[in-house]
């Protein structure tokens, strides 16, 4: 398995948010995580990248354990991540900004410079190089994050709820980004996301996430009609597919 | 050939330059004693301001206590120069050396502590030096230590090394600034937890800030104490560390002109305290305390964190012209 999630329980202030979560995919694929507000998919989120404490249970990538590890070693085995709240480093240029990716591998300031104008011209934020992140708008700094996260050169992506905060011309357009990322840079993607339709037209494998615990995975289509996610998400018979 | 287009902060800085540059000429050579050692005070606010805003500037850890590795290096060389009979060099290295060790005990504090916890840890060690100092015989209590004859240098010499100290200390935090090192620290500043992400050991950069900024700060206490040639553990006090961030301060945090400018106006105290009467003298430090009052009320971001200092942004919104392009397709 490409990445894989043991029994995963996270606690916090003796409640689990995550209670036993399985989740297990191939490399190459693109992997939604759904569930209702609240039902723990981003706090599974920080602990797959360090960020949250792993109670219980165990977490695989490429075979190689790394439940708890710090955030800075798991990224330089190949994952990385955009958060839902858009991150930046206010105060400083979108090429600077990007180079701080690329440095996870490439300690030459020249070629870090060269990795990170690649991911900005990858993200189309060509002739925005100099501009402070901070005066850049909504869309573009998740551009602007996604390229950073990217000059990681990552074998996994995780985007955290990439399209929050965008209008639907943007998340159409920002959509043909993710797709370039999986198709063009061959990068596996475990994408967390309130817009179903964007889950269900992109992803190979859906998990569903209910009080902290996976209730159904599968393909889109075998997610969308299971009734237990419709319950859980819609609180009743309708289509989840329309979403 | 590109060609390069000179602009009104270009001809600000030009002319700046030209004036400070006539007029650190002018003193070591028509200057009275007295204005050498206001030039020379300055120029140890300049470096020292350096080391600070790589630290707390730069990399974002506020250092209230940095005197601590300022006094290391004044006492690395006066005890070297004075109790082990040695040369300025091994002063200086011995300084540079016990800085290292301090430096690492709080980058390793500091890395695991954040924010204002940090903060408390470099105050706790720095007290217990400055205690240590006025304490121990071999540093001469609170009477302190003079260093042998031997070693006394003119004003103009140590005006010119003073000088030197400055613009080196300048210099190293531009190439820092604009190196891999630099980007690190500015991110780690600015988000630890996205710069984590992104493959940043902070604790490691953390660790690389407070060493490199002591080690500037040493180089500025064993130069101090050469200059001095006796000092006592008021090296440590705590005036010396206001007046470091206050030159950062006042001249803009970060920016890497902002000590220059600050350091100038701070050690200006030194003239007003000059020029009033004795029984009123010590009612400079009310003025020196109310101009930074009125710095931070009405431009906290300091004199070179003004817009005309500022490098010009690029114009998002022209560009942005290109987005509405890629909507419409």
């Amino acid at each position: 398995m490409f990445l894989k999630a043991e029994n995963v329980t996270i606690t916090f202030g003796g409640v689990n948010a995550n209670q036993n979560v399985n989740v297990s995919f191939e490399k190459g694929q693109i992997v939604g995580l759904i569930g209702p507000n609240g039902a723990g998919k981003s706090t599974f989120f920080k602990a797959v990248i360090g960020f949250n404490r792993v109670a219980s249970g165990h977490i695989y990538f490429k075979d190689e354990e790394i439940t708890n590890q710090e955030p800075y070693k798991i990224c330089r085995k190949g994952i990385s991540t955009t958060f839902q709240k858009a991150q930046a480093f206010p105060d400083m240029t979108l090429e600077e900004s990007v180079r701080v990716g690329a440095y996870c591998r490439i300690k030459n300031k020249k070629e870090a410079m060269a990795k990170a104008q690649e991911m900005i011209n990858f993200v189309g934020l060509t002739g925005k190089e100099k501009a402070k992140i901070s005066k850049l708008n909504m869309y573009d700094r998740k551009k602007a994050e996604l390229a950073a996260a990217l000059a990681t050169q990552p074998e996994l992506l995780l985007l955290d709820e990439l399209f929050a905060g965008l209008v639907p011309s943007e998340v159409e357009l920002i959509l043909k980004y993710v797709k370039k990322v999986s198709e063009e840079l061959g990068i596996t993607l475990l994408i967390v996301e309130h817009v179903l339709r964007v889950v269900m037209s992109l992803c190979d494998q859906v998990f569903v996430l209910e009080n902290g615990q996976i209730i159904a995975s599968g393909s889109p289509e075998e997610v969308a009609n299971n009734p237990e996610v419709i319950r859980a998400y819609l609180g009743g018979d309708s289509n989840v597919a329309a979403g | 050939m590109r060609s390069v287009k000179w602009t009104k902060r270009n001809s600000i800085y030009l002319a700046v330059l030209l004036a400070l540059a006539a007029f650190l000429i002018y003193l070591p050579i028509g200057g009275s004693r007295r204005n050498i050692n206001i030039g020379i005070l300055v120029f140890i606010y300049i470096a020292l301001g350096q080391s600070w805003n790589l630290l707390s500037g730069m990399s974002g850890l506020f250092s209230i206590a940095h005197a601590l590795f300022y006094g290391i290096g004044a006492y690395g060389m006066s005890l070297m120069l004075a109790r082990a009979g040695s040369n300025p060099l091994v002063g200086l290295l011995v300084g540079i050396g016990a800085n290292l060790l301090v430096a690492l005990i709080v980058g390793m504090v500091g890395s695991k502590l954040s924010g204002l916890y940090f903060t408390m840890a470099l105050i706790g060690i720095h007290s217990i030096f400055y205690t240590l100092a006025g304490q121990l015989t071999i540093t001469g209590g609170w009477l302190g230590i003079s260093l042998p004859r031997e070693w006394q240098l003119t004003r103009k010499e140590l005006y010119i090394i003073a000088l030197a100290i400055a613009v080196f200390m300048t210099v190293l935090f531009q190439v820092i600034r604009s190196s891999r090192i630099g980007t690190m620290f500015v991110a780690l500043k600015e988000n630890p937890q996205l710069a984590a992400s992104l493959g940043s050991d902070i604790r490691k950069w953390r660790i690389l800030a407070v060493l490199i900024s002591a080690t500037m700060a040493s180089v500025v206490g064993s130069f101090y104490a050469i200059y001095m040639m006796a000092h006592n553990a008021e090296v440590f006090n705590g005036t010396v560390s206001l007046r470091i961030m206050m030159v950062c301060m006042v001249g803009g945090v970060g920016h890497i002109f902002g000590p220059w400018v600050g350091s100038a106006l701070i050690i200006m105290d030194e003239y007003i305290r000059g020029a009033m009467p004795t029984e009123f003298a010590s009612l400079s430090v009310v003025i020196y305390a109310l101009v930074l009052i009125v710095m931070a009320l009405l431009r906290p971001q300091g004199i070179m964190g003004s817009k005309i200092f500022q490098p010009k942004e690029v114009d998002v919104r022209a560009i942005e012209n290109l987005d509405a392009r890629e909507k419409t397709e």
